[in-house]
């Protein structure tokens, strides 16, 4: 529990960083000092916390679409998915990896600070982003629980570390290049410059 | 199945367990590996051309900016080059630079007679003085160089024979390769290294990757310090933006979207610049090229901003390399050792960041064994080149660095126009001091009203 105790001492740091690097007028300190500082302080204070519920919910959803084509099923309360062949079950356990809570922890900590949007367009934008990551990681599970049903558990780490990883990271990429890339070319502005900075 | 065993072997091992090994894999190793193929192909592609025996009248465009103090060794270069000099037409275009650099022009037509050279004044821009030199220049080739640099002996030759032979291509980019014997200048250790890594980047940058992008016409831009037009392709085009501040990849955008030209490298035609003069330019510089390409892609790019395009256009997965991966990088470079204090080990990320370290370097490696080829016509700058091959696992270290300071670039562009001067790092750090201790003087003073009012109450 001791890292509670750390807790305040950090924050105040923390915020104080980012005070002064806004009122120093420095757009990319903030944004750094700001994001990876929450990124730190959530995966020390929020990821225990919140990484049961959302395996849970991940195994849970996906298992919607299981339970339909009758392929794989969930047990809710452990966040097992139990994939059946034609010989045998199969149990995969969702642990913090699978839960895609660290891709949105670095989701939150971008947004959060990406100066690019107004304070309510980043919740909007941010609430979106949660959703679409909690939405394709759950497809990776249903593509993984797929591919470990037709080609047996031998296939299981090729379908997690490579094809879900894959299919995960290019949905990711996605959402990033819609959100952030997008959304600053687009409002990027050009002009109004004099000629008397370096060359 | 022996193979599907191999696989799962190689997968259920500890070091590919780490994310970090296959998307950097994917996404950079493989691509750097099919560009060392383009360069094999290149190379052993490449014809022996015949010299020519024709020599055209080009037009060497040259903007002044207070260049006093290196124009006279950018002009003798151009005397010096093998390029016969009564068929080159210079014309220095002032941009209201303040020095003196008129009289040194003056003191060049001097020494230096059988160059025609030719003055002008323009409004203030470099873009507006390229302009303005552009309508009068009547060569058959345009070429644009910096006044703070020299050119290699050969390098207008080259250019010219690329031109003459190959009449496909429009307009070309020059190699920009810092100056040896400036860096020898500097005091060894850290001020040194900066600038022999800096000269293994320009290399890699130029003779490795614009070289590669040729072979696929997907060049991002030309180098504003030195490259060259076909007189009657540039004349076409909507001629240099003055909008934005970097006009250089404005008009590479131009000739490849508007009118479908092909952009290429001449790997032949070598421009010397100086070195960087201090980490606090290097800075400032890196970011007001990261804010030159996120203005152009608006200018250009804005329509073309879909997912789709991700995989069609060229500039577009430049930009997804340049500004989407830059998000999640940052963050994930700095939140490693983060996750050494979570449940992931050590060991598993130290070993994943060797593997993929490793991989660079052999990337790193394989460059500069083809640069060292492709210099094969410039023994002396070879030989250095060659001396530098420690430097090649520190340029990584030098990239990651540099990946900090464009993506500086990238927030500091947001919601600022070209105007905004962008800080360097002492400057950065005298605002926080003054913030720091205007904060701790109010605190000081309100400490200081608190004790005389308690002291009054006293009395």
């Amino acid at each position: 529990m001791a890292k509670y105790l750390f807790l305040v001492p950090v924050l105040l740091i923390w915020i104080y960083s980012i005070h002064v690097c806004s009122k120093a007028k420095l757009p990319f300190w903030h944004f750094l000092v700001g994001s990876v500082g929450l990124f730190i302080i959530m995966v020390i204070y929020v990821r225990p916390v919140l990484t049961e519920p959302l395996a849970r919910a991940v195994a849970e959803i996906s298992s919607i679409f299981g339970n339909i084509t009758g392929v794989f099923q969930a047990n809710f309360k452990y966040g097992v998915i139990f994939i059946g062949n034609l010989k045998e079950v199969i149990s995969m356990q969702i642990d913090f990896e699978c839960s895609g809570l660290l891709e949105m922890i670095v989701y939150i900590s971008v947004i959060a600070f990406f100066p690019v949007y107004s304070i309510i367009e980043r919740v909007m934008v941010g609430i979106l982003g949660l959703v679409y990551i909690l939405m394709t990681n759950v497809i990776r599970i249903i593509i993984i629980c797929y591919v470990v049903h037709f080609f047996g558990p031998d296939s299981f780490n090729i379908a997690h570390t490579l094809i879900g990883r894959i299919f995960f990271y290019g949905a990711s990429i996605v959402l990033y290049f819609l959100v952030f890339t997008k959304a600053q070319i687009k409002r990027q502005k050009v002009g109004g410059f004099g000629y008397n900075t370096d060359h | 199945m022996v193979i599907t065993q191999i696989i799962n072997d190689i997968l259920h091992s500890a070091i590919f367990w780490a994310a970090w090994i296959i998307i950097p894999f994917i996404m950079e190793i493989i691509p750097a590996f099919g560009n060392i193929f383009l360069l094999i192909k290149k190379y052993f592609d490449k014809k022996n051309i015949p010299d020519i025996d024709y020599y055209p009248e080009i037009s060497v465009i040259m903007p002044i900016y207070n260049s006093a103090d290196t124009l006279e060794a950018c002009i003798r270069s151009i005397n010096d080059s093998n390029y016969p000099n009564n068929k080159i037409r210079v014309f220095l275009v002032n941009n209201q630079g303040q020095d003196n650099s008129f009289d040194i022009y003056a003191k060049c037509q001097n020494d230096f007679p059988e160059i025609r050279m030719q003055w002008m004044n323009a409004k203030q821009g470099k873009s507006r003085a390229l302009n303005m030199a552009l309508f009068n220049s009547e060569g058959k080739y345009i070429i644009n160089i910096d006044s703070d640099g020299i050119l290699e002996k050969s390098a207008l030759k080259n250019l010219v024979h690329r031109f003459e032979t190959d009449p496909d291509i429009d307009c070309m980019t020059g190699v920009i390769l810092t100056r040896p014997d400036i860096i020898e200048k500097y005091r060894r250790g850290f001020e040194r290294l900066v600038r022999k890594l800096e000269f293994v980047e320009y290399a890699q940058a130029f003779l490795a990757g614009r070289n590669y992008a040729t072979e696929t016409n997907s060049i991002y831009t030309l180098s504003g310090a030195f490259s060259a037009f076909r007189k009657s392709s540039v004349l076409k085009s909507q001629l240099y933006n003055t909008d934005t501040i970097c006009e250089d990849t404005h008009i590479t955008f131009q000739m490849k979207y508007l009118y479908g030209a092909k952009v290429g490298l001449c790997e032949d035609a070598i421009f010397f610049v100086d070195p960087i003069e201090s980490i606090d330019k290097l800075y400032t510089q890196r970011q007001r090229w990261q804010r030159g390409s996120l203005e152009v892609s608006h200018m250009f790019l804005s329509k073309a901003l879909k997912v789709r395009n991700m995989f069609t256009n060229a500039s577009i997965r430049t930009l997804v390399y340049d500004h989407t991966f830059a998000f999640p990088r940052a963050i994930w470079y700095l939140a490693v050792l983060c996750l050494l204090f979570m449940g992931y080990s050590g060991k598993i990320i130290l070993y994943s960041m060797g593997v993929i370290f490793l991989l660079y370097i052999i990337v790193g490696y394989l460059y500069y064994f083809f640069i060292l080829k492709y210099l094969k016509n410039f023994p002396d700058i070879r030989k250095y080149y060659k001396k530098r091959w420690g430097s090649i696992p520190l340029l990584l270290l030098f990239n990651f660095v540099i990946f900090f300071i464009r993506f500086a670039g990238i927030i500091n562009s947001i919601g600022t126009d070209s105007a905004w001067k962008t800080d360097n790092i002492h400057e950065e750090r005298d605002k926080v001091d003054n913030v720091i201790q205007m904060e701790f003087k109010r605190i000081n003073d309100i400490r200081a009203r608190m004790e005389r009012v308690f002291n009054n109450d006293e009395e």
